[in-house]
């Protein structure tokens, strides 16, 4: 397998009034392509810090995270973010009034002369109608809004997927359905997927289960 | 990120409206207040043009009783010589000059142009002291104002210039002329005494001038214009005995407004004690015409400011209290790898669009909000621009100069063009009109107000990580 995305000594604290909390302590770990891991743990264990650093949106006090064996910080976390990585938030994170897919692919200045069409055929694949993908934003369901945050990732054609609990709001059978999805991308468009989630079922969905423990990440399978 | 911009200020309609309203109201109070400091500035040109380019260096009597001892008497030995005058004439901004002796002369061959007044007062003790003719010797003629403002105007002949120096060429009033069968080319005689000795100087006529003004006309004898002789500034020396003395030089600049530059200049410039001498720019005129436009001009630049600063910080208020509804979007597309800087040109171009159609509707509105503030100033008490033109009686600065009849006809000349121009129906108003400056000003202070409003908030929302952006906005 081919390694993507590698934390090296990574520690990372934060000031809670005058106490110092430890979330990692020089953790390390190797994610490979084609693979999907869920990342598990109690609230506060350093689940979503993990999947921060990993995605660039904050800095590691120490250590480094390094893409394709190049630190992020080098090659810059705005240009990471943009060109590298997609993430999908629990909350969709959708901007209403963006034609969300399009406006990504704009963002990180993907030209497509299809871009319309292209966008389409995968909110399509994802189970959208034409109809809703017309539709304001506001008007889709959560189990559609976050088709369309994922459809967003995937419409980037990046090789590293990180999602924050990403099926947190849904019922059951939308997170299935999501989780398909996410093993389609890890084991047939031979992405490098991470996961945080609470949920054991869909852990055990998981090609590799990491859990944080006292600053470091062990994987558990 | 314009199409972006387009479509957030498409859904966000409340807030564009909200913003609108306030562009709108802050653009049109910036206009008034610029379009009134612009109408000031331009009315204050206006005085200053209409006061003339001329600066007059003279022997400063008015300090000279300020600074004598009780009942000390001011000298007359004090007098204001060709080699101070000629220090000046090279300088800076000077175009032309005129040097003036201002005397008085009687005549056995004419007789002075009586006047009711004169009969009424006909006192025969005051009338063996009585001096009939007024003797204006100017090295030129070409720059006087009562004939450049056409107040005088010449029937026949020709006015004096440099090439009549050291000539007994004269140019009289047409009534003087008239009284006593005279026309150009005839010859008169005058005389003076000085210490103890008469002089009896024979003038040739060049020219006859009139009198336009009829309100100049009626002065007591010899303060009366129409007795009043040009002359070559040699005639003036012969009849005050003195080749070197004059009254007084009139410095005429390349542009008014260059006035009080020139003083500055001669002042450096010049062995000249200006506690004795003073240079006149007409300034103390031209402060009792200007102090209400002034006061006008910085209530405006006042004015301006604090729409401005007050403008400016209520958009900030707003675009701060709105910006926390973006933090998700501002973290959104930080996470999609958005720069920092686009994300701040993106905010602004939103702001920057409801500028430019505010910016469009403001050259309209803004001359409809000038013409109401400017009517308002202009009625209030404090301003008394509209009286100005009234007061025929203003002292003046020149009475250093009292025995001039000339300067007191120019002094006169320039108040009546002051009444004039502020008593004209076309000047009842301020011309608040919004001129290109006004444009290009509020412009800029717009850009500036929108750039502002933009850059606070923002600047506060970015120094965080994204991470932090997007944690915020959940709470």
């Amino acid at each position: 397998m081919e390694k993507l995305l590698e934390l090296e000594n990574v520690s990372y604290s934060y000031q809670d009034g005058k106490e110092k909390n430890q979330i990692l302590d020089h953790a390390s770990y190797l994610f490979e392509k084609g693979k999907i891991y869920a990342v598990v743990g109690a609230s506060g264990s350093g689940k979503t810090t993990t999947l921060s650093l990993a995605s660039g949106l904050d800095k590691p006090d120490d250590g480094k995270v390094l893409f394709k064996g190049k630190d992020i910080q080098e090659i810059g976390l705005n240009k990471y973010r943009r060109e590298d990585i997609s993430i999908v938030f629990q909350s969709y994170n959708l901007i209403y009034y963006m034609k969300e897919v399009m406006s990504a692919l704009e963002i990180a200045g993907i030209k497509r002369k299809d871009k319309k069409e292209y966008c389409l055929s995968i909110l399509e694949q994802l189970g959208l109608s034409k109809d809703e993908c017309k539709r304001d934003i506001r008007q889709l369901s959560g189990g559609q809004q976050q088709r369309v945050a994922i459809a967003r990732a995937i419409a980037r054609e990046v090789d590293l997927i990180l999602c924050d609990e990403p099926t947190g709001n849904l019922d059951e059978k939308n997170s299935i359905e999501i989780m398909n999805t996410f093993l389609d991308l890890a084991h047939i468009h031979h992405k490098c997927v991470i996961l945080v989630t609470h949920s054991p079922t869909l852990a055990k969905m998981c090609d590799v289960s990491l859990r944080i423990k006292e600053g470091k990440i062990e994987a558990k399978r | 990120m314009i199409k972006n911009a387009l479509l957030s200020l498409k859904k966000n309609i409340g807030k564009t409206i909200l913003l609108f309203v306030i562009i709108v109201v802050i653009t049109n109070l910036v206009i008034a207040g610029l379009s009134i400091q612009s109408a000031t500035k331009k009315s204050m040109d206006q005085i200053r043009s209409s006061l003339g380019n001329d600066v007059t260096l003279s022997v400063d009597f008015r300090n000279m009783i300020k600074n004598r001892k009780p009942s000390e008497a001011v000298s007359n030995e004090t007098s204001l010589t060709t080699t101070m005058a000629d220090s000046l004439k090279d300088l800076k901004y000077v175009k032309n000059y005129n040097y003036q002796i201002s005397t008085s002369a009687n005549s056995n061959s004419i007789s002075a142009v009586e006047t009711a007044s004169d009969n009424s007062n006909n006192q025969p003790e005051q009338a063996s002291n009585q001096v009939d003719f007024t003797i204006s010797a100017n090295t030129t003629m070409k720059y006087l104002d009562s004939f450049t403002n056409n107040n005088y105007k010449l029937t026949k002949g020709r006015l004096l210039t440099t090439k009549d120096q050291n000539t007994n060429n004269c140019v009289i009033e047409t009534n003087l002329a008239s009284d006593n069968d005279l026309s150009v080319g005839d010859t008169f005689t005058i005389t003076t005494t000085v210490n103890d000795e008469t002089i009896t100087q024979e003038l040739t006529i060049v020219g006859i001038y009139e009198i336009q003004s009829t309100n100049e006309i009626g002065s007591a004898h010899f303060n009366n214009p129409v007795n009043t002789i040009y002359t070559d500034l040699s005639i003036g020396q012969t009849l005050t005995g003195s080749s070197e003395n004059i009254t007084s030089a009139i410095y005429y600049l390349d542009d008014p407004e260059n006035a009080e530059a020139f003083v500055e200049l001669a002042k450096k410039k010049s062995d000249i004690d200006f506690d004795t001498f003073s240079l006149d720019a007409n300034n103390r005129l031209y402060q009792q015409n200007a102090s209400s436009l002034e006061s006008m001009q910085s209530f405006a630049k006042m004015f301006v400011w604090i729409v401005v600063i007050a403008g400016s910080a209520i958009l900030c208020l707003i675009l701060a209290l709105t910006i926390r509804n973006r933090y998700y979007e501002i973290g959104v597309l930080l996470s999609l790898g958005q720069s920092k800087v686009k994300i701040i040109a993106q905010q602004l171009i939103e702001v920057g669009l409801i500028a430019v159609v505010v910016f469009v509707i403001s050259l309209g509105t803004g001359q409809l909000t000038s013409h109401y503030m400017g009517n308002m100033l202009e009625s209030s008490p404090s301003s008394n621009v509209m009286q100005m033109g009234q007061k025929g009686d203003q002292p003046n600065d020149n009475q250093n100069q009292s025995d001039s009849n000339q300067q007191k006809n120019n002094t006169q000349t320039k108040e009546n063009f002051l009444g004039n121009m502020m008593q004209g129906p076309s000047n009842q108003e301020l011309d608040v009109s919004i001129t290109g400056e006004t444009v290009i000003q509020l412009a800029g202070v717009t850009a500036a107000i929108c750039i502002v409003s933009i850059a606070v908030p923002a600047a506060y929302v970015l120094r965080l990580t994204p991470r932090q952006i997007l944690s915020r906005k959940e709470g």
